[in-house]
């Protein structure tokens, strides 16, 4: 460092640089903002540790109870609320066995054969579980399987909340799906669920301390063509609402409504997107938000889990994410009946060591003298015969995305993915940049270590900011991966963005307006093969949603064999 | 540093506290270097302090962790530089000489006037004292592409220098 402009030991940090870092360390400290494992999640993110955490049950543990093939079901209530079945959403926890309609009915199609169980219907919320049987021999030893329908009750098209079968073991996979209805149930209503297909993954989950990262294994579609149609009387007779009108700080809970599927609180006050409503019950156990409730600025309405047969009292406070400290902007207490639902023990799991060993994207070998930067100039297309393939390409439906005080999602769509033309790979060629990434300009830093990706590879991704406020997007990475659970492939990182400059960077923020969508394209350099044996990834960074590989930046986990 | 940064890793935030105060000379120097204002690096230092602490996972092995830090560290910087496009800052590095004959290409007036790749580069080279290869590493580059900017970015100041832009 003979040309040092000047030497540490003159390095003077001016005061103005120690007040900004120790703000950020009164932040850290606080825990104002989220570290990489520490614990304040927020309820998505939660639902989704719970989704992996469970998983983990079924391929560390398998201490599954046994289920008949045929003939005499487990009732899937029983199953799912016992402790040893994967739930993925809180709400599945609940036992509503006694309180629901039996409808038994059987479907088949494609050699599948799908049973629609029992329905709960609250007036409010609608809960249902399918078992699936008789599915391909090739994914009977998936963990999770996902299904594409459509469903309705009345006229309200239904969000389910959790729509993949899980395994029971047995080759046979359940499902406990539910979702909010918002209209009048006061009548019977037809609840119609329509399936299209379905297709199998194979999670490997484990957990690392309070992280948790998952290997996709492998994806089939199969066709599951079948429409279920029953009639569903709401059962209001176990519902209790209590009519607080408690006042406090600006704030009024107004009532409390406790039913065996949920426990849900409206409220009025001055609401802003930084306020947090948290409840506990007199044993100080925490009760995990289970619906994201709908909020204005002066009314809100959050659902949380079902209440316990234990708890007789529940603590409600209104917390400000914003502020340092996270103060409590009002609290209340609310006495009430003893609840349904019976608490279910935490499963054990197998911790995978943690191995700090895969080689870096700035190993030393990268920067070595004897590398040869390719002009754009010496690029070929020895593999022209498979551009004008059209593409399937997977992506996570669900990105998790950060604002430094809460946990929003967007929806992100694979639009449709193609191999460029040369006269397109030309014209951005003629734009590129050594080593940097502009807007809508190429970059061929990546390919220096990939001489074969001579294809390039374009995707687009359809991004919708499905908040009511402004959230920034994060991209950590896009990438492709191996269909075969290793990832990313060496190297195929994206090459180009259409939106902003991106390439091998850390951290890129987009910014998105509420209900703002926008199509992203990306390029990647690719072989047919990378791209015959890859899918690829959009990694937010804040990911725990499949097939996110953001966590998995961390370690190499290693296979546990089941 | 390594049971600090594995702590870190782990959570603890008063080890990546820790972490955090020994690169902060090396980080406030970076900044410095490329955005020429001592306002603008506090703001780039913290938020790399709490890019990092959120990104903390993503990093793959502890001992690239300061390269790491130092890259989060110039991206913040360059976020920076894009926002504040246009804007031309007047403080200098007072009562510091410039050492060499390079000195031309450490002239904030000189360097906000080249693009800012080559800026970047040679803010980093010149001020920062950072080599070719830690260059590289930290701009996430070739190291033939961090020569091939220094010498543009020494073409480019010279041409302003004898009014050839």
């Amino acid at each position: 460092m003979t040309h040092s402009y000047y030497t540490d030991e003159e390095i003077r940090i001016p005061d103005i640089v120690e007040q900004k870092c120790q703000a950020a360390y009164d932040q850290i400290r606080k825990e104002t903002v989220q570290g990489s494992r520490k614990k304040h999640w927020s309820m998505k993110k939660t639902a989704a540790v719970i989704s992996a955490a469970a998983a983990a049950a079924v391929s560390l543990s398998f201490a599954l109870p046994a289920v008949a093939q045929s003939g005499m079901l487990q009732n899937l209530f029983d199953y799912f609320s016992s402790g040893n079945a994967p739930v993925s959403e809180p709400t599945q926890k609940n036992n509503l066995q006694s309180y629901a309609c039996a409808i038994d009915m059987t479907k088949s199609a494609d050699n599948a054969v799908v049973t629609l169980q029992d329905v709960y219907f609250d007036g409010e919320n609608i809960c249902w579980t399918m078992l699936m049987q008789n599915v391909p021999e090739e994914i009977q030893d998936s963990t999770n399987i996902a299904v594409y329908y459509d469903a309705f009750l009345g006229d309200q098209k239904l969000e389910i909340r959790d729509s993949d079968f899980t395994a029971m073991g047995d080759g046979n996979f359940a499902s406990s799906m539910s979702a909010k209805y918002e209209g009048d149930a006061a009548e019977t209503l037809p609840l119609k669920i329509a399936f299209t297909k379905y297709d199998a993954h194979n999670f490997n989950y484990f957990v690392l301390g309070t992280d948790n990262v998952y290997t996709p294994k492998a994806t089939y579609q199969i066709p599951l063509e079948m429409t279920f149609e029953v009639d569903v009387t709401a059962r209001t007779d176990m519902n209790r609402v209590y009519k607080v009108n408690q006042t406090n700080n600006g704030f009024t809970l107004e009532t409390v409504t406790v039913t065996p599927f949920s426990t849900m609180l409206k409220l009025s006050g001055d609401f802003t997107p930084h306020e947090e409503v948290v409840m506990t019950d007199q044993n100080d156990v925490d009760y995990e938000p289970i619906w994201d409730g709908a909020q204005t600025d002066d009314q809100s309405s959050v659902s949380f889990e079902a209440a316990l047969k234990t708890t007789k009292q529940l603590h409600i406070a209104v917390i400000d994410e914003a502020q340092d400290g996270l103060p409590t902007m009002a609290s209340f207490t609310v006495d009430i009946e003893p609840g349904t639902r019976t608490a279910v023990a935490a499963p054990q799991y197998q911790t995978a060591e943690v191995i700090y060993d895969p080689p870096l994207e700035e190993n030393a070998d990268d920067t070595d003298d004897s590398y040869t930067y390719r002009s754009a100039e010496k690029i070929t297309f020895p593999n022209g015969s498979s551009m004008d393939k059209t593409l399937d390409v997977m992506v996570l439906p669900t990105v998790w995305t950060k604002d430094h005080t809460q946990l929003v999602t967007m929806t992100v769509v694979p639009k449709k993915a193609y191999l460029a033309d040369k006269s397109e790979i030309k014209a951005l060629v003629n734009t590129y940049h050594d080593g940097e990434n502009y807007n809508n300009e190429l970059t061929y830093f990546f390919d220096g270590y990939n001489q074969d990706h001579l294809e390039l590879l374009l995707v687009d991704y359809t991004i919708t900011n499905n908040c009511s406020y402004d959230c920034e997007l994060s991209i950590n990475s896009l990438s492709i991966a191996g269909k075969d659970g290793t990832y990313p492939i060496s190297g195929l990182t994206a090459v180009y963005c259409s939106e902003q400059d991106y390439g091998g960077k850390m951290y890129n923020l987009y910014n998105f307006t509420p209900g703002e969508t926008r199509t992203l394209t990306v390029g990647y350099l690719v072989t047919g093969e990378s791209v015959e044996n890859g899918y690829c990834l959009f990694d937010s960074g804040r990911g725990t949603t499949p097939p996110n590989q953001a966590n998995s930046n961390a370690c190499i986990i290693p296979d546990i064999e089941n | 540093m390594q049971e600090t940064i594995l702590a870190a890793i782990q959570g603890d935030s008063e080890a990546f506290i820790q972490l955090m105060e020994a690169y902060k000379p090396e980080l406030y120097r970076a900044a410095r270097a490329i955005l020429h204002n001592d306002a603008n690096a506090a703001d780039a230092l913290q938020e790399t302090i709490l890019l990092c602490w959120q990104k903390l996972h993503t990093l793959r092995n502890p001992a690239y962790c300061k390269t790491w830090v130092t890259r989060i560290c110039i991206n913040c910087c360059k976020q920076i530089l894009r926002q504040n496009r246009g804007i031309v800052y007047v403080d200098t590095y007072d009562g510091i000489e410039p050492m060499t004959e390079e000195s031309a290409y450490t002239q904030d007036s000189l360097l906000q006037k080249i693009d800012k790749r080559y800026a970047v580069i040679l803010s980093l080279y010149y001020k920062g004292g950072y080599s070719v290869k830690e260059i590289a590493e930290m701009m996430h580059m070739n190291e033939n592409t961090v020569k091939t900017r220094l010498a543009r970015g020494r073409n480019a100041c010279r041409k302003i220098e004898t009014g050839g832009i």
